[in-house]
């Protein structure tokens, strides 16, 4: 990835060492000196999520609702990653338990919670994630309720 | 394949460092590749194993660190060196793991809102018992007390031996592909 390579730098872990010039000359000829060149590759992540929102559409107490979302996260750290998921309760007129929320059929949590992992580095160009919400609307007020995901890409 | 426009945002260690003595100072680099503006907050995390989980906290975290600046804008395509101030509290025992963190969110309509966060591992190795999730094998400077190693971003490469144990929990729930 392009952006990887822009942010090379010298001087971090995880270098990378090439040697040229060996030193290689023929039997008449001139010897030649040895050249060592070093560079460091920093760590770089990213993680880029599909929408900044989840719209669950509406509906009656009882009624299930469903939703999309995704990200996609890139490192380059040999020991690979993990993405942590968390929730507010729902907000409106009046309010009720994040936990209302499904992520893969198990309840979305107040405290962050794995939501994915890897114990390998990215393909360069990737990982890309979707999550499935669902949510049985619970017997409340009309009106519209809000909550916020933060999702947490912790590399290594 | 959705491709993601919004909320990419990317950080990059800066080189390791090694520090004793209690306190580390640490530049990263945060970029947003994405195509709007970005309020980014900036949060010390504590990545730490309770009750056989790993889970981030944040109060345990902003005891460990200061992110200057914390709060900041970052247009598409732009980025900026933050700084991170380690000073190791009074009294702290053990390996710690901490997360420096940060948010992006742009506005939107709907009833969920999502943020998103990226981080740099900070570890810090302190004599005692540890709860840190990632178990740390990192080098520590010797000649002073306590040592305090603190490895910043890709020094954490070399010392997650225990990470599998998050790793391997994962929950398998989701559909996960490679883009191409």
């Amino acid at each position: 990835m392009k952006t990887l390579a822009k942010l090379a730098a010298v001087g971090a872990s995880g270098a990378l060492l090439a040697g040229i010039g060996a030193g290689v000359a023929s039997a008449d000829g001139p010897e030649s000196d040895n050249a060592t060149v070093t560079v460091a590759v920093d760590q770089a992540s990213t993680f880029a999520l599909d929408s900044p929102t989840i719209d669950l559409g509406h509906g009656l107490a009882g009624m299930s609702v469903t939703g999309t979302d995704g990200y996609q996260v890139t490192t380059n750290d040999p020991n690979g990653w993990a993405v942590q998921v968390s929730g507010s309760d729902f907000v409106g007129p009046e309010t009720f338990p994040i936990g209302t929320l499904q992520l893969g059929g198990s309840p979305v949590t107040a405290t962050p919670s794995t939501d994915d992992s890897d114990n390998k580095p990215t393909p360069v160009a990737g990982t890309h994630v979707n999550d499935h919400f669902a949510m049985t609307i619970p017997n409340v007020r009309v009106g519209a309720y809000q909550s916020t995901l933060t999702y947490n890409f912790v590399p290594g | 394949m959705p491709v993601p426009q919004i909320a990419t945002f990317k950080l990059a260690a800066a080189p390791a460092a090694t520090i004793a003595h209690g306190s580390a100072h640490e530049t990263l680099i945060v970029a947003n590749e994405g195509k709007h503006v970005q309020s980014i907050a900036g949060v010390m995390q504590s990545y730490m194993r309770v009750g056989g989980r790993c889970v981030l906290t944040r109060s345990d975290g902003s005891k460990w660190g200061k992110i200057t600046p914390s709060h900041f804008k970052l247009g598409p395509n732009t980025s900026r060196e933050v700084h991170v101030a380690l000073t190791v509290p009074h009294g702290a025992k053990g390996q710690h793991d901490l997360l420096a963190s940060f948010f992006g969110q742009v506005p939107g309509h709907g009833s969920v809102h999502v943020r998103g966060s990226v981080g740099s591992l900070l570890d810090v190795k302190l004599p005692g018992k540890s709860n840190a999730c990632i178990s740390l094998s990192a080098p520590v400077t010797h000649g002073g007390s306590p040592l305090v190693a603190i490895i910043i971003g890709v020094a954490v490469v070399a010392v997650l031996a225990t990470v599998g144990v998050i790793l391997r929990s994962r929950r398998n729930r989701r559909n996960k592909s490679v883009v191409s």
